[in-house]
């Protein structure tokens, strides 16, 4: 079983909290604790999670936006933890990010056909004119008429603007894409477009998406594999199927049932999650969801708890439900 | 039985330079006591502008209400005068925020703004205040009242502050609450509370709710009655119930059938083409005809009447109210 | 019913909005701010003048003289007709009258008007110019390499190099040459070495991070604005030769802090926005994510207030050749035909309040037109439209 796009171990990313003239160290936010997933060829991985959970970090950690603390990240069976500048301008063509943002994700003085070139650019086009053209393709590719290319972002509507931020991605040709809550800024008739938009690019190119959200819905229609976030920590991680039809920590069960909406999850009572989301900064030993878990013991506050293996797929981080 | 609020026919328009930008274009709806009432709508389809007219806090200019009257317990509040107006904003109609960051001064603590709003109405001791405010953040479901009013808006969490900024709205124990989009901000698990939290409170104190937002998720855990809007008018209306299993209106059926679903997996989400107008430049007829997959030849000309379905059920599409028979969602 | 819709957006839209390039959308919002189109006409006369100005009053026999003494026709008021009777042709007026009057020395002020106006043009211009070069540099660099930690290392280098330098410069060339060669070669052994797997004591000592670029820059600063600028700029003139470049190198000198922490907020909040993390992750270079994506969305504060600063420093170069530390003598600037006319203030008071009157309108021009700018570039503003 090698087919995986994607393999991630153990990643770790610690941010310093600083204070003072001296700008010392004070505490960590640790805001990516041992994160392990992987994504197969053409598939969706779902990462979900509340605000603060790391999971937004998790793409930038995978991108080479940032460098991680620990842990390994394979792509495609090559470890690119740790890579070199110009092996990092190769991977530029494998993985892109889509954000969720339409109006920070465009440069405001450039026009898109300018911004879309940008990729191009790396990918060594060096013809102006091939370049221009592949720039009408890509747009096309997307729904935009090609003929707007010298426009300016702010001409456009949001899920225009989140058209030509994908036009972007693609502008490299890459395999992977990492789509940063894509969809959460949009009206619910153009989220609509753009969920379609992403899925028949997956079809009609064979891309793999780490796609990060907090809508489960959303996560619930597009992905293949979920992975629930914590503070850091993947709580649970299963086949889609599996993860929404019997779900085991604790903390995915809440996540389900509060989900506004009529069809719950059969066997699963209305239950509020008390509390609310505690911040990852210096966070206390053992369980991360120890403070608002119902099924809590001692236990839960001592020591790491392990990533529990239910079945092959079907992966858990809560002693109690195995 | 007569309605508690019902806002008749009202025109809310902002003036641009060169365009007039048609944000409210005759919207007419109804609360009644004890009820909850959900607008909604995508945005820019002008249900905040309309909240904000109940309330008198649309800025004039650029704003100008062009038409339409607001009763509230049957009297007219539209011309009202600034003082009379403070009479009854906050303390018969209160509003709860969607961003629960910026709807709270930060240089006053918990404790001051919410004895702010009950002392703005009421003449009463510091101390008894004092005790209200108690009483208001515990209703809220906030564990520790004493210590909490004494704690400024950045030592709490966006649930938190939204619950204080409920426990303000209900300071003066008003007939209606206005939310706009309250649970939009935060976070599905803290959204489950706060939506329970509403439901727990419009049982105890028998008021009413008008609810505006986005989400149709949100609206099917707690609606009563459902105005869709679209472009500045309502475009459908009726029973929860009713407009789930059977909406009329091209636009409400589009929206619910995009509605994204792990149960659709495999499946191409139907989407509406094309985008929202601007205010400034709606289109003629029915302002949903360019994007509306049962437009016909009238749509571009004439503006469609609401169709009576019954039950309270209306729908501003006379194409399918003609082919009622036809049509099956 | 759940048909899919290709993506067809264009075709469905309903009448659109009309379309603006945001220079039109510019001058829509600029011609609806009557203030500052004011100050901008203003600025527009002003410039020409001073070209004009220029033109008229240089070379050596120029149209309008403003060095020519005519001792007989001394203080006479504006608009007055010359004394044919006391004047060589040579010395004619060339309007036929003397417009502003003359000054003590019976030199034609409207004539040592347009010089200074050219004066205060170039010193506006070429003082901001420099402190929004110094500004951009350093809040650029503090703003977007902040994060980046000066090394012990790094200090040492740069002793080393000071050192070498400063002997170099005091004229002992060996131990200049010694320090340099040891500069060159630590900068090269840290350049090859990169990270050793495990570096030893000393090693890691020289790595230690002692501060951050930001810190640095941003500390030296605030110790820049600790000084009183204008008694700072006092204490330099009165130290190097008197002459018009060094006015305008002075002043600009000591008015870029502002522009440097504008610049490095506008970076700092530039660098956490989507599209450069976009620009990144598809592997644009450091240099051109500067220059193509930061600089052009951080020069509308910049202009905003460098077109305040004109002001300033025009103000600043009056100041001084009114204390009689400016622009030396033989030149006309405003401030200086107001430092003359202050001795004759009850006698011939068109010598101060002209100048002074120049001075204020142009001033204030200058400020209106950055204001409008201000209101115009602010995105909430821009927001509604």
């Amino acid at each position: 079983m090698n087919n995986h796009v994607l393999k991630v171990e153990g990643l770790k990313k610690h941010f310093p909290v600083r204070r003072g003239f001296f700008e010392k160290v004070i505490g960590w936010v640790k805001a990516v604790d041992g994160v392990d997933f992987e994504i197969a060829e053409g598939k969706t991985l779902g990462l979900v999670g509340e605000s603060g959970c790391g999971k937004s970090t998790v793409g930038r950690l995978i991108l080479k936006l940032l460098d991680p603390d620990g842990g390994t990240i394979h792509y495609k069976g090559k470890d690119i933890s740790a890579l070199s500048r110009k092996d990092l301008k190769e991977l530029r063509k494998e993985m892109q990010i889509i954000f969720q943002d339409p109006f920070g994700s465009l440069n405001p003085r450039m026009t898109i056909g300018r911004t879309i070139e940008e990729g191009l650019r790396t990918l060594g086009i060096k013809d102006r004119d091939e370049r221009n053209t592949r720039v009408q393709e890509l747009l096309e590719r997307v729904g935009i008429s090609g003929a707007s290319a010298d426009r300016y972002p702010h001409e456009f509507s949001g899920g225009q603007r989140q058209r030509i931020g994908i036009a972007r991605a693609l502008s490299v040709e890459p395999h992977l894409l990492i789509c940063d809550e894509p969809v959460s800024a949009l009206d619910v008739s153009i989220q609509a477009q753009i969920i379609n938009l992403l899925k028949e690019l997956q079809q009609n190119l064979g891309l793999s998406y780490l796609f990060i959200s907090h809508d489960l819905n959303v996560v619930g229609y597009l992905s293949d594999t979920v992975a629930v976030m914590y503070l850091g920590h993947i709580m649970e991680y299963a086949p889609s199927e599996k993860l929404f039809d019997h779900p085991l920590h604790p903390y995915t069960l809440a996540l389900l049932s509060s989900v506004p909406g009529r069809d719950k999850p059969k066997g699963l009572e209305t239950r509020e999650l008390r509390g609310d989301v505690p911040t990852p900064f210096n966070p206390p030993p053992g369980c991360k969801f120890q403070g608002r878990c119902p099924l809590a013991e001692e236990r839960c506050r001592q020591g790491e708890i392990e990533f529990y293996r239910v079945s092959r797929q079907h992966r858990v981080r809560c002693w109690k439900v195995i | 039985m007569s309605p508690l609020l019902s806002v008749q026919n009202l025109k809310v328009y902002f003036r641009g330079d060169e365009t007039v930008a048609r944000a409210i274009d005759g919207v007419s709806y109804e609360v009644h006591a004890g009820e909850t009432v959900c607008l909604v709508g995508e945005s820019g389809c002008g249900k905040t502008v309309s909240a904000l007219t109940i309330l008198g806090l649309i800025p004039r200019p650029p704003g100008e209400i062009a038409g339409g009257k607001i009763f509230f317990k049957g009297r007219s509040i539209l011309g009202l005068k600034e003082e009379e107006f403070q009479q009854i904003r906050g303390k018969r109609i209160a509003m709860v925020f969607q961003e629960p960051m910026t709807s709270l001064n930060p240089v006053f603590t918990v404790g001051d703004q919410i004895k702010e709003a009950i002392m703005v109405h009421e003449a009463i001791a510091d101390r008894q205040a004092h005790s209200r405010c108690v009483g208001l953040l515990k209703d809220v479901g906030i564990p520790s009242p004493e210590e909490r009013l004494r704690d400024y808006p950045h030592q709490l969490s966006g649930g938190q502050r939204q619950r204080v900024m409920i426990a303000m709205a209900l300071a003066c124990n008003p007939n209606i609450v206005i939310a706009d989009e309250p649970t939009t901000a935060l976070d599905v698990t803290i959204q489950k509370q706060i939506l329970n939290l509403f439901k727990e409170l419009q049982k105890a104190r028998d008021m009413s709710l008008l609810y505006i937002t986005h989400d149709l998720n949100v609206v099917r855990e707690i609606a009563d009655c459902i105005y869709v809007m679209y472009a500045g008018i309502i475009v459908e209306q009726g029973k929860m119930e009713d407009l789930f299993e059977h909406a009329r209106h091209p636009y409400t059926m589009g929206l619910l059938a995009s509605l994204p679903h792990r149960a659709k997996r495999g499946r191409i989400l139907y989407s509406i083409p094309g985008t929202v107008p601007d205010p400034a430049y709606k289109p003629g007829g029915c302002p949903f005809h360019p994007r509306c997959e049962h437009a016909a030849g009238i749509c571009k000309k004439e503006f469609p009447e609401m169709c009576d379905y019954g039950d309270g059920h209306l729908s501003r599409c006379p194409v399918l109210y003609e082919r009622t028979n036809t049509v099956t969602f | 019913m759940t048909k899919f819709q290709p993506h067809s957006e264009s075709s469905s839209e309903a009448p659109p909005a009309p379309r603006r390039t945001q220079g039109q959308e510019f001058w829509r919002l600029f011609k609806k701010n009557r203030l500052a189109l004011a100050g901008l006409a203003i600025f527009l006369i002003f410039f020409i003048i001073a070209v004009a100005g220029l033109s008229v009053t240089s070379g050596t026999r120029p149209y309008f003289d403003p060095a020519l003494v005519r001792l007989p026709e001394k203080l006479r008021p504006p608009l007055s007709r010359p004394n044919l009777e006391v004047l060589i042709p040579g010395e004619m007026p060339p309007l036929g009258m003397y417009v502003f009057g003359t000054d003590d020395l019976g030199r034609d002020v409207f004539s040592r008007m347009l010089q200074g106006a050219w004066v205060s043009l170039t010193v506006g211009f070429v003082a901001v110019g420099i402190a929004v070069f110094v500004g951009i540099l350093l809040g650029g660099i503090a703003g977007y390499y902040g994060q980046t930690s000066i090394t012990i290392n790094h200090i040492f280098l740069f002793c080393l190099m000071l050192g070498g330098a400063s002997a170099f410069a005091f004229g002992s060339l060996f131990p200049g040459v010694i320090l340099l060669i040891a500069a060159i070669a630590f900068l090269y052994r840290s350049a090859r070495s990169g990270k050793p797997a495990k570096p030893s004591l000393a090693l890691a000592w020289l790595q230690k991070g002692a501060t951050s670029v930001d810190t640095l820059i941003m500390r030296f600063v605030d110790i820049m604005l600790c000084f009183p600028s204008f008694f700072l700029i006092l204490t330099v003139v009165a130290l190097l030769p008197a002459s018009i470049y060094n006015i305008m190198i002075v002043i600009g000198l000591t008015s870029w802090m502002g522009t440097t922490r504008f610049v490095r907020a506008e970076f700092l909040s530039l660098r956490e926005q989507d599209f450069v993390t976009a620009a990144k992750a598809l592997g644009v270079g450091d240099r051109r994510i500067i220059f193509r994506h930061m600089i052009p969305n951080a020069v509308a504060p910049v202009l905003v207030s460098a077109t305040i600063g004109i002001a300033g420093a025009i103000l600043t170069e009056a100041g001084l050749s009114f204390l009689g530390f400016g622009v030396p003598p033989p030149y006309a600037t405003w401030g200086n035909i107001l430092s003359d006319g202050k001795r004759f203030i009850f006698d011939a008071p068109w010598l101060t309040f002209i100048p002074g009157f120049a001075i204020l309108i142009v001033v204030l021009s200058f400020n209106l037109f950055g204001e409008g700018l201000r209101d115009i570039l602010n995105p909430k503003l821009r927001e509604r439209y």
